[in-house]
């Protein structure tokens, strides 16, 4: 046999024992420090709503495969400029909820969160009211735009007088009401500064600071009940930064689930030992009767 | 321009008072040393005086130039692969001769005495690799396509980035910090096909050289390397033509006289073919009321033009263009209309460069250069639809792009055989297209034309230099100075970078070799650190956004082992500052903000050493390199500012490469590679948020959101794989054909592409590797006349 027929013999062996079913993808072991199990809540409290929630919950080591434990004992604490304002007890499923004796004043107060519980280190959240930004005015004008996509899409422009002197934050929804339904519309950016976070729309102010500004927004055209009485609702929230920074990480982190060259993203936290968001705004609402 | 040569030489004298003191009766040998067979000036050939002992090396262009005291001379003139040609004279006045070296087939005695001349350690240069074009052509490659930029992966100190990329990472760099030359134009988009094949066809290419420290004070511009490619001249002889059929491209190279040993040309092409692989198939399956046409294919063109108008003048006139088309055309037809779709991305390069070469007297030459380099990205989709007299369309668009005009002048000086002084400066104006979104629709008669995203912006760069490459015996040195400077947006950056290179030659011909050079970049790109993407945006300093600058010390030692190997160590450390990354957390794509918006600025830092053991002739050939280094970044807002690895830091770093000729009718090539695992963020731990969708009657769900860990904190597995290629040559009447039989990867290792965390098959938390490359044979023809 000459050397060449060797290596041709060699060749095709190769490519007879080669593409085992797993080669493309199979599971590998990778050494991961020991996770020490912190508190995590989730809090959004709104201005003038009368009832305060936290949801509270453990993290857990990322190959953990148990579901999170309920965690039904812990003492969760609301203070506003400084002074205890509320206790919230267990309600269920992770939910600490206090119906309060009157709605979140919007006046500018600090708010701090304090949840411990026993078997973790107690966590504090911090945070500023934003200032109530009123609508002064909302249209609606059907099939009026067509999005950044090209669609033709409903368009609606809600003008507002931003705040001198201080980074302003806003979200904006916009939920159909009808006699027999209600329903929060996906909401389509006409601004290329809007970012686009899923149902609703994030702004910052870094365009139109101390400014009055018109805010164009679009959804696809939508099915009125010619029997009911439709109304839209703008729901224009003045947001504190925290929570811009994480309502914008926590849509980035889905984007990048299914895309394994995605730079990792940090998803932001104002929780101090612990993980989540507390979060404060102030709602504006405009009723449109298209 | 009498007048102009005595100023310049003057002023040459009076800047490097060393020369006017070394004035006696002395004469200068200058000329081209060029292939016998083609004409193509051979590049860094060695010119010595077997007499005086003294030698020189032949410019890019092939020139040379030596001074000695009039005298016998016995010259030998000598390249890797050729025969050495000897020339003895009584050196009574200046002359000009060219040495025409015919290639070698046998070992003469004569080129042992060369072998002694060419030693490495008689280079102040250091950390400088030039690798064969047929070292290059022999190795083994991905489905077979001859790869430039990957062969020099497989050198000490230079990655490749992910799993078949042609990326380059030298020395802890980012790939925008490569200034990638051919013919001496920049190339910014240098991938096919995301990134798994370069842009430069092997059998255009005459000489690749890439520097990666101790950078002469000629080159700028870049932070990490400098790699220059340069085209094939064209044969001044006779028509000759190459060519291969392989698994996704073919290829054909032609050159030859236009007017015999006056002009020559050199045209080369290079196309896949998967489209009209899959013609035939559309059209089976497509209706008669349909028309589908696909385009899916990459393409590369080379051509350049020589002319030598006398001894003195010559003129280069090259030209590139390349680009990767992908799309598809949709139309169905109806009684009263039609509905048509077509949408594609393409991406591409176009380069052209005029060299004019003019020895202006016999130790001064000088090169002008004119180029032009454009890289151009563009996406577009769009739908039209006509039902009777209603018609409606919507197109978009989004482009990209760099648009840069260049002139430069160098001259070579060359006043005695102790000095090699090298000095010029150019000019390049830059036209950077950021991004751009452009939305034309037509519906019901209403009409939209808008544009979004980032304004042109333009930019003018320029370079002075002035080197001296002296020799004082044992101790070589090559010190010079580089000023750059960078206007742009009204602003004005510059930056003086000194350059120092020795040499000291120990007793027992061991080379110590210490080198000290400073850079600054002007040129960013904005580019996920995992993939070549044709979106990855060139931007330019800006007035927030400023150069990028680095030194870097390095010394090493060197030495020809056993006549036929090269041996060098070297140990350096790179501080490179205002180095660009993505803030985390942003979409890459989006025109919601201004790019500089998306970037910070911070540190990087790369230490390390490199063994590289190389054997260049010989039936076996090839090298063993070893890289021993750590890379990392610091940026104020990632990572909570703490220092992390780069994703590219790699401990370890192990490259074999051989080719052994077994016969005149068999060679065989193997490649093996290991590199630590690149590093890796991992989410370490996870929680659940709730997602309220009916708070009235408490209805919510729970998302998981997951927690990352320090940046780049984790490694994936070692990279490592084999691959061999045979080569079966035949000589046939009229023509050499080969047939190459190639394996990539061929113990058929599943190395690591990317990590997600995901579930195993039981249905556990998981980490899971994916893989992208199993053993991949691969065969192609190969033809040369």
């Amino acid at each position: 046999m000459k050397p060449y027929h060797l290596l041709i013999f060699l060749f095709f062996s190769l490519l007879l024992s080669a593409c085992g079913e797993d080669f493309f993808e199979q599971t590998i072991e990778i050494d991961l420090p020991e996770h020490t199990p912190q508190l995590a809540i989730t809090a959004e409290l709104n201005a003038g709503d009368s009832v305060a929630w936290v949801y509270v919950t453990h993290s857990q080591g990322i190959l953990d495969n148990a579901p999170a434990n309920l965690i039904e004992n812990a003492v969760v604490e609301l203070f506003r400029d400084g002074q205890l304002m509320e206790t919230l007890p267990f309600f269920r499923d992770g939910f600490y909820t206090k119906e309060l004796a009157s709605p979140f004043p919007v006046d500018p107060a600090e708010y701090r969160l304090k949840v411990s519980a026993e078997g973790y280190a107690t966590i504090e959240a911090t945070q500023q009211m934003p200032p109530l930004v009123p609508i002064i005015s909302a249209t609606y004008e059907p099939e009026g735009a067509l999005d950044l996509d090209g669609e033709r899409v409903d368009e609606i422009t809600i003008e507002f007088e931003d705040p001198a002197g201080v980074d302003n934050y806003y979200e904006v929804s916009v939920t159909i009401s009808t006699a027999n339904w209600l329903n929060q519309v996906y909401l389509h950016r006409l601004d290329p500064l809007a970012e686009d976070i899923g149902n609703t729309l994030l702004l910052k102010d870094d365009s139109f600071a101390g400014k009055k500004h018109s805010w164009r927004v679009g959804f696809y055209p939508q099915y009125f009940d010619p029997n009911g009485e439709t109304r839209i609702i703008v729901r224009l929230r003045s947001i504190s930064r925290d929570r811009y920074f994480y309502e914008r990480s926590v849509s980035l982190s889905y984007d990048a689930d299914d895309n394994p060259f995605a730079e990792p993203v940090i998803i932001h936290s104002n929780v101090e030992n612990g993980l989540g968001i507390f979060s404060l705004s102030a709602n504006s609402e405009y009723v449109i009767i298209p | 321009m009498n007048v102009i040569r005595h100023a310049l030489i003057l002023w040459l004298m009076l800047f490097f008072p060393v020369l006017a003191s070394s004035q006696q009766r002395t004469y200068t040998i200058s000329g081209y040393i060029e292939d016998a067979a083609s004409g193509e000036k051979l590049i860094a050939a060695n010119l010595f005086d077997l007499q005086s002992l003294e030698g020189t090396v032949s410019n890019t262009y092939g020139f040379f130039s030596l001074t000695l005291p009039s005298d016998s001379v016995r010259l030998t003139a000598s390249y890797i692969g050729y025969q050495t040609l000897t020339r003895q004279f009584f050196l009574r006045r200046d002359t000009t001769i060219s040495f025409r070296l015919p290639s070698s087939i046998e070992l003469t005695e004569v080129e042992v005495v060369a072998e002694k001349l060419e030693r490495i350690e008689t280079n102040t240069q250091m950390s400088r690799v030039s690798v064969p074009i047929e070292q290059i052509e022999s190795m083994p490659a991905l489905l077979g396509e001859v790869d430039v930029l990957k062969s020099l992966q497989l050198l000490p100190g230079i990655q490749g980035g992910g799993e078949g990329q042609s990326g380059i990472y030298v020395r802890g760099g980012s790939p925008d910090q490569n200034l990638i030359l051919l013919d001496g134009v920049p190339v910014y988009n240098v991938s096919h096909l995301l990134g798994f094949f370069s842009v430069f066809n092997s059998d255009a290419i005459k000489n690749v050289t890439l520097t990666k420290g101790g950078f002469p004070a000629r080159y700028g511009g870049r932070l990490s390397s400098i790699i220059e490619i340069n085209m094939k001249e064209g044969n001044m002889q006779e028509l000759h033509g190459e060519g291969a059929i392989g698994l996704i491209a073919s290829r054909l190279t032609l050159e030859g006289p236009i007017v015999k040993d006056k002009t020559s040309f050199m045209v080369s092409g290079r196309r896949t073919y998967a489209d009209l692989l899959f013609k035939p198939l559309i059209k089976s399956q497509t209706a008669e009321d349909e028309e589908v046409k696909l385009r899916m294919y990459f393409y590369d063109l080379n051509a350049k033009i020589n002319h030598k108008f006398n001894d003195k003048h010559r003129l280069f006139l090259s030209a590139y263009s390349g680009a990767d088309v992908f799309g598809v055309r949709y139309r169905e037809n109806f009684n009263d209309g039609y509905y048509l779709t077509d949408g594609g991305i393409d991406w591409g390069n176009i380069t052209a460069a005029a060299r004019w070469n003019y020895m202006i007297s016999n130790k001064l030459f000088a090169n002008t250069t004119l180029t032009h380099s454009r890289f151009r990205f563009d996406f577009n989709a769009g739908v039209e639809e006509q039902d009777g007299e209603d018609k409606d369309s919507y197109a978009a668009r989004y482009f990209s792009g760099i648009y840069d005009w260049a002139g430069k002048v160098d001259f070579d000086y060359i006043p005695n055989p102790k000095h090699y002084i090298r000095f010029g400066g150019g000019i390049t104006h830059h036209t950077y297209e950021p991004g751009a979104f452009v939305l034309k629709a037509e519906f019901d008669g209403e009409v939209l034309d808008t544009t979004l995203g980032s304004t042109n912006t333009k930019a003018v760069e320029f370079a002075v230099y002035a080197e001296d490459d002296i020799n004082l015996g044992a101790l070589k040195m090559n010190l010079g100075l580089h000023y750059s400077g960078f206007f742009v947006e009204g602003a004005f950056y510059h930056s003086l970078q000194p350059r120092i290179g020795l040499r000291y030659l120990l007793n027992n011909d061991w080379a110590i070799k210490a080198s000290f050079s400073t850079m600054a970049q002007y040129i960013n790109l904005l580019t996920n650190e995992s993939l070549s993407l044709p979106t990855d945006l060139w931007v330019p300093s800006t007035r927030r956004i400023r150069p990028q600058t680095a030194w870097q010390p390095a010394i090493g030692i060197a030495k020809t082992l056993w006549k036929e190997y090269e041996f060098s160590i070297e140990g350096y450390y790179k501080r490179m500052d205002n180095v660009l990354s993505y803030k985390e957390g942003v979409s890459f794509l989006g025109l919601e903000n201004d790019w500089q918006d998306k970037v910070t600025q911070g540190k990087g830092e790369s230490y390390g050493a490199e063994v590289f053991l190389q054997k260049k002739r010989g039936r076996t050939t090839g090298w063993l390199g070893y890289t021993l280094s750590w890379t990392n970044r610091t940026f104020a807002d990632i990572n909570g500012g703490k220092t992390y690895p780069f994703k590219y830091d790699r401990r370890h770093d192990l490259e074999l490469v051989l080719t052994h000729k077994v016969s005149e009718k068999i060679k065989l090539s193997g490649t093996w590679v290991y590199g630590t695992g690149n590093a890796i963020t991992l989410p370490l731990y996870r929680y659940d948020t709730p997602v309220i969708y009916d708070a009235a009657n408490g209805g919510f769900y729970t998302r998981e959101l997951e927690s990352i860990g320090d940046k780049n904190a984790f490694r994936m597995r070692s990279y490592h794989r084999l691959d061999f290629s045979v080569e079966f040559h035949k000589k046939k009447k009229r023509y050499e054909r080969v047939w190459v039989i190639g394996v990539y990867n061929a113990y058929n290792r599943p190395n690591p592409y990317y990590i997600y965390d995901g579930s195993d098959e039981e249905g556990n938390r998981a980490f899971r590797q994916v893989s992208l490359f199993p053993v991949i044979p691969s065969v192609s023809y190969n033809f040369k006349f």
